[in-house]
């Protein structure tokens, strides 16, 4: 079985049974690598180091870069291509059966929830973030240290968080800043 | 949900997700401001509450979140063609950046200079987020925040991940359905 064949096998199979987001095919990526012998761990770890800092949802760059090192240019496109194919052929089967649902009584009462719920998990998602990055671990010993808070990241949070909240600033424009200014807080 | 009146053309659909695919960095929900902007805000190919019900679809459906995302969008607007386009925008930075620098990068990615380019991104990411979600509950009624306040509650505690929140609030709706219709019965018999 040729490489190209492989890689596309397992990339659909992943993109295919996951459920719940490009985080839960990490693990799963990492498992087939290492059970194919195509990576090794510290290899793998590499990968996952770039794919944080390259543009792009991080699993697909994943799905790249792993093509890539396995299988060359081809083999990048095919990964990342049987990743997404799963997703594009189940939007396009239940696509069509949504629409015509879409103005059910039943969906308009499932979407009244699931709006408000959604913005819950958005928050969630926020606020998890902002702790990560700006507080310190607050459960430990000791309890909370107001010392260990990383004030050039709370800076950096308040200006974006309140440029955008205030302006409407394009969200680019607000990551683009927030690096410079995090950059020049950070090198002191 | 309202269709417009002109098709959004192929091209526009694939433009607008390669911009963000490639400003992205970050999980799924990291899109959700740059989704705002360009298809809430400058495209108004829908509204704020319509890409949350997409973004929690894309969440039950097997694959990267954003890509579902960026999917469903595309499937919205131009069925599959629509989104087989978007999805390949959303995947083309990536294919690009990967292909051109991805070598060189794993040294790169061990320069001090550019982990402080990165420790200012995360704290911006996560200001361009909360203001999103606070859009989003803002513009709900009382009970929606509500909802909102108790869904961000059951993820801040870990009872719940994204994909339990939803399966459930599915459930719940469909049992409200059921119940609705039931009364109308009892209604229409008595």
């Amino acid at each position: 079985m040729s490489v190209l064949f492989q890689l596309m096998a397992v990339f659909f199979k992943i993109g295919l049974f996951t459920i719940g987001g490009g985080l839960a095919m990490l693990p799963l990526i990492r498992s087939e690598m290492l059970a194919l012998g195509w990576m090794s761990e510290t290899e793998f770890l590499d990968v996952l180091a770039v794919a944080e800092m390259t543009p792009g949802p991080m699993a697909v760059n994943t799905a790249t870069f792993v093509g890539f090192r396995v299988g060359g240019v081809a083999g990048a496109l095919v990964a990342t291509l049987a990743l997404v194919l799963p997703s594009l052929l189940v939007v396009c089967l239940l696509g069509a059966v949504w629409r015509r649902h879409r103005n059910a009584p039943a969906s308009v009462r499932v979407l009244a929830l699931l709006r408000p719920v959604v913005a819950g998990l958005v928050l969630a998602a926020a606020l998890g973030l902002f702790a990560a990055c700006v507080l310190p671990v607050m459960i430990g010993e000791g309890g909370f240290d107001a010392r260990t808070i990383d004030w050039r990241g709370l800076v950096v949070f308040a200006l974006v968080g309140g440029a955008t909240w205030r302006y409407r600033v394009n969200p680019l424009l607000g990551m683009a800043g927030g690096a410079l200014v995090g950059f020049v807080l950070y090198s002191f | 949900m309202t269709t417009p009146e002109q098709p959004v053309p192929l091209s526009r659909i694939y433009r607008s997700f390669a911009w963000v695919g490639a400003v992205l960095f970050g999980g799924g929900y990291a899109m959700l401001p740059l989704l705002e902007r360009e298809v809430v805000e400058r495209r108004r190919w829908c509204t704020l509450a319509e890409m949350s019900e997409l973004y929690a679809l894309a969440q039950v459906i097997p694959g990267v979140i954003a890509v579902n995302t960026a999917l469903l969008v595309g499937h919205r607007y131009r069925g599959a063609a629509g989104a087989a386009v978007a999805a390949l925008g959303m995947v083309s930075a990536p294919i690009v950046v990967i292909l051109a620098v991805a070598s060189a990068f794993v040294w790169v990615s061990e320069w001090p200079l550019l982990a402080r380019l990165f420790a200012g991104l995360r704290p911006a990411v996560a200001g361009l987020l909360l203001v999103t979600a606070l859009r989003m509950v803002g513009r709900g009624k009382h009970w929606e925040r509500g909802v909102a306040a108790g869904a961000c509650l059951v993820m801040l505690v870990g009872a719940s991940g994204p994909l339990g929140l939803i399966l459930g609030a599915i459930v719940a709706g469909l049992l409200w359905q059921a119940w609705a219709v039931a009364q109308t019965r009892n209604v229409g018999t008595r």
